[in-house]
């Protein structure tokens, strides 16, 4: 190929992308400056995305003019951008668009030009460069692009020089930047700008974007660890057996890992071996109170530094005639890594500070503010940092949220594993806009949603419509159907595989929920009168009386199959442990051979919601 | 003529018979409970153990075996004229245990051979018995030891832990620390599959039947996977839980085709391991 058009510019930007976010994991997993918070890959992600999202509104792509485009990319990348890397990222673009003057296609001197302005943009948004960062690698891809530009006259092998220079430099960023070495990791960012142009070569190449390949630029980062982990075993004194032996173990278990990875080429598996060095080495410095040779203490002490400042801070200033100056200058004391990017009348700023409300304050003296984010870095740390920790919860890289009602309910939930519980209050009933919000709020890009209630079902459908996150909905019904599917939910597995698991659980299970009627009612089957308590299933009555236990148990029996094995009572607000006892005795004594187990779930309306499984 | 020689770990519930009549050597692990140490079927017997556990909760810890006792069932087979081949629960889970046994190598300096099943409780024993067979069948000790992995890298095994403070507390319970804590009478499933040797998550189910569900499930998901459509053996392994296991034999007898099924009851090691009352099935497919 030796020109891009608009559409070939359109896909070759969503390859970039595609294959950036099915690799974000490990760029976040690299995460290790400026501070150790894990969220660089999910940052670039959203950046690129936004300009993703923006091309894919154009209906016509080969009626629009390059010029059109490139506004679109340039607005679009400043809009989305995110964090650090994010926002130098959204600043390589605004650079490429600026860099393409062609109607129509861009030829391949161009395109390195273009590189170029990119590159100059993204370094000029940074008030103190450093080395060894996605800086660095663009600057080298750039620079290798205009040294072919004039001998390259396609585009495929243009981006192949530069990928390769690339790869190379990225690959060095360990030694110009010192807490990369430490921290056992090449330089996220610019890991993840590779991940973009390879899935544009990719694209060029036509090749498939699906994640299956090892990646050869992590190889270097874990011979790194291996080396540490070799040095460890070596130097230390063996005169603790058991010490000596833990370590022999742990060398034997690396090694068997790092074999497999790269024979299996699997992806997934890449980043595990750095946690687990980083969970042992810690049990070793801290948990056994000895001294480590020093690769092995620094590389836990690269991971556990705690940034100067605690917040990051992000936001959009508006205005007329804005001036960089005055607002970098307003901005000098206030912390690090400050980004201002931006034109006259909109600029986005990325600043760490301890200090965001004061910041806050004296910039809207220069303008209107808008779309604040604060992080704290800090906590996000923590949490990046006891997911390191901890393989298993590591592994567990996505969140559960289920609606409850009822103090008992909440409690179930939280205790068997929930990230957040939305409160459905009396009617089970939240709004799109409570679903979105926890969503939000959960620390995890990856979440299962159990409504557990077919009114919920609705508003959850809407509200993932309007998140970023992936957000999957397993249908639960009832409250039980969810305890059932959360139950059911293996970390180890993928968030579909769950899905599927936790979905195929529904059917074994059935639920009766016993009221007391507040109207007469009237169907073909059953007459109630206003005070009578009637047993639901599936909303439609299955039995009703003035009895409260002697509808349940009628419920039951109508319910139990052969095959069940266990009835669980859950007593709501309006009942209590001792009516709940007595059915319980009563469900004993008709169905001896099932195990029955009770629990308070403090649901409202409901006395009873029994499950039969 | 057979030449080879059997040995493996006490523990695991290898039934007094089968140990009999293939001439299996035994090495002993050492069960630590509060100060006292003991030798595992020499001076201390599951029923016994059991018993300080129900009534004083104690967790007893295992330890490796002496390398003074290898030395001297390797050096008894060698003076027979035979070869030793030991088949050993797996290595992410008693480091130790293949420690000992390269420090009695080098003592003795014999060759032997050490399999690493990467499986416990009965899964190993199946190894064992498979591997017994084969050196029944006057196969040398390198076949034998072949034989004894290409069997491990076909055969998982999955379990009821009812409590998995056992394995927490016994450092083994790897990736299945994920399945702990619920406010509710959950039962959790582990698994240890695809050769990865240590005790994996399957999901928590709420009561015996489920369970056996489960392993029911796991054991068609395997089958499916390996392509087949029935196992060539089941051992089914329970410790101090014969009603849990003789309901997953009902289980497993109406849903799983199987040519040949086993069932022991878990010696002291693996019940000190993974806690009294966990039962599950070990299961070869061809």
């Amino acid at each position: 190929m030796e020109h891009l058009d608009s559409q070939e510019l359109k896909n070759l930007i969503s390859a970039g992308y595609i294959w950036l976010k099915n690799n974000s994991r490990i760029v976040d997993d690299m995460n290790v400056f400026p501070v150790p918070d894990g969220d660089t890959g999910t940052n670039m992600c959203f950046t690129l995305k936004s300009v993703v999202d923006e091309l894919s509104k154009i209906e016509d792509i080969k009626e629009v003019t390059m010029e059109e485009i490139s506004k679109i990319i340039a607005s679009s990348s400043l809009m989305g951008a995110r964090g650090n890397s994010g926002v130098i990222l959204s600043q390589f673009f605004y650079g490429l668009s600026n860099g393409i003057n062609s109607a129509e296609k861009i030829s391949v001197s161009e395109l390195a030009e273009a590189l170029h302005q990119g590159n100059i943009y993204a370094y000029r948004s940074v008030s103190k460069p450093v080395e060894g960062t996605i800086l660095t690698v663009m600057r080298e891809m750039a620079q290798t692009a205009l040294e072919n530009k004039d001998t390259t006259t396609d585009i495929t092998s243009l981006f192949e020089k530069i990928l390769i220079k690339g790869k190379d430099v990225l690959n060095k960023t360990p030694e110009m930047l010192p807490v990369l070495k430490e921290a056992g990791v090449v330089d996220a960012g610019g890991c993840g700008f590779i991940f973009i142009i390879e899935g544009m070569l990719k694209y060029l190449r036509g090749e498939s974007l699906e994640k299956k390949e090892i990646n050869e630029r992590n190889i270097p980062a874990l011979i790194n660890i291996w080396e540490r982990i070799l040095n460890l075993s070596g130097k230390e004194d063996s005169t603790d057996a058991d010490l000596a032996l833990r370590k022999k173990v742990l060398t034997k278990g690396l090694r068997r890992r790092t074999k497999s990875m790269i024979g299996e080429i699997s992806l997934n598996s890449i980043d595990i071996p750095l946690r687990s060095v980083y969970k042992t080495l810690r049990k070793f410095s801290f948990g056994k109170r000895r001294a480590l040779s020093n690769p092995g203490k620094k590389m836990v002490e690269a991971w556990s530094q705690k940034s100067k400042e605690r917040y990051c801070l992000e936001f959009f200033l508006k205005g007329e005639n804005i001036s960089k100056d005055i607002l970098s200058h307003n901005l000098k004391d206030s912390g690090s890594s400050t980004i201002i990017v931006g034109t006259d009348d909109l600029f986005k700023v990325h600043i760490h500070t301890n200090r965001p409300e004061e910041i806050l304050k004296v910039v809207s003296d220069l303008g209107e503010v808008s779309e604040v984010k604060i992080d704290d870095m800090h906590e996000q740390q923590s949490k990046f940092l006891s997911d390191i920790k901890d393989d298993d919860k590591y592994d567990n890289k996505f969140g559960v949220i289920a609606v409850a009602s009822g103090r008992g309910w909440k409690e179930i939930f939280k205790s068997s594993g929930a990230s957040y519980i939305i409160n459905g209050r009396k009617t089970m009933n939240p709004s799109v806009r409570e679903i979105l919000r926890a969503i939000e709020r959960v620390d995890f890009f990856n979440i299962i949603l159990l409504p557990n209630d077919a009114n919920v079902l609705l508003s959850a459908q809407q509200a993932i419509k309007l998140t970023d996150k992936n957000v999957e909905i397993v249908a639960t019904k009832t409250l039980p159907e969810g305890i059932s599917s959360l139950l059911s939910l293996n970390p180890e597995y993928n968030i579909e595989e769950n899905k599927k698991q936790m979905e195929a659980v529904l059917d074994s299970i059935d639920t009766i929920m016993v009221a007391k009627a507040t109207r007469p009612i009237e169907n073909g089957s059953y007459m109630v009168k206003k005070g009578d308590f009637i047993a639901l299933k599936r909303k439609e009555i299955i039995a009703s009386g003035s009895d409260c236990h002697k509808v349940a148990l009628d419920a039951v029996k109508k319910v139990v199959k052969d095959e069940s094995s266990l009835i669980t009572i859950y007593w709501g607000k309006d009942s209590n442990i001792i009516g709940a006892k007595g059915l319980y005795q009563n469900l004993k004594n008709k169905f001896p051979d099932i195990e029955i187990q009770m629990y308070y779930g403090g649901q409202y309306y409901y006395y009873y919601i029994i499950s039969v499984e | 003529m057979q030449d080879v020689v059997i040995v493996t770990g006490s523990g695991h519930g290898l039934p007094e018979e089968i140990i009999n009549e293939y001439g299996i050597k035994i090495f002993h692990y050492g069960i630590h409970i509060g100060d006292e140490a003991f030798s595992d079927g020499v001076d201390i017997k599951l029923e016994s153990m059991l018993k300080l556990m129900y009534e004083k909760g104690i967790a007893p810890k295992t330890s490796a075996p002496s390398i003074g006792e290898l030395v001297n069932i390797i050096e008894s087979i060698k003076k027979e004229g035979k070869s030793p081949v030991f088949v050993v629960m797996s290595s992410l889970l008693t480091a130790a245990t293949y420690e000992a046994l390269e420090n009695a190598k080098r003592k003795t300096g014999a060759d032997i051979e050490v399999v690493d099943t990467k499986q416990v409780a009965s899964a190993k024993e199946l190894i064992v018995i498979e591997a017994a067979r084969a050196a029944r069948a006057g196969k040398d000790m390198k076949e034998v030891a072949n034989h004894a992995r290409k069997i491990a890298a076909r055969t998982n095994s999955v379990f009821g832990v009812p409590d998995l403070k056992y394995l927490y507390l016994s450092g083994r319970i790897g990736k299945a620390v994920v399945l702990m804590g619920s406010m509710m009478k959950v039962v959790p499933v582990a698994a240890i599959r695809d050769m990865e040797g240590e005790v994996a998550p399957v999901g928590r189910v709420r009561n015996v039947i489920q369970v056996n569900q489960k392993i029911v499930e796991v054991i068609k998901e395997d089958l499916k996977k390996f392509n087949a459509d029935r196992v060539k053996t089941i051992i089914i392994g329970h410790s101090d839980n014969r009603e849990a296991a003789s309901s997953l034999r009902k289980a497993i007898d109406k849903n799983i085709s199987y040519e040949e099924i086993l069932e022991m009851e878990f010696g002291c090691v693996a019940t000190a391991q993974a806690g009294p009352k966990t039962w599950g099935a070990g299961y070869y497919i061809e």
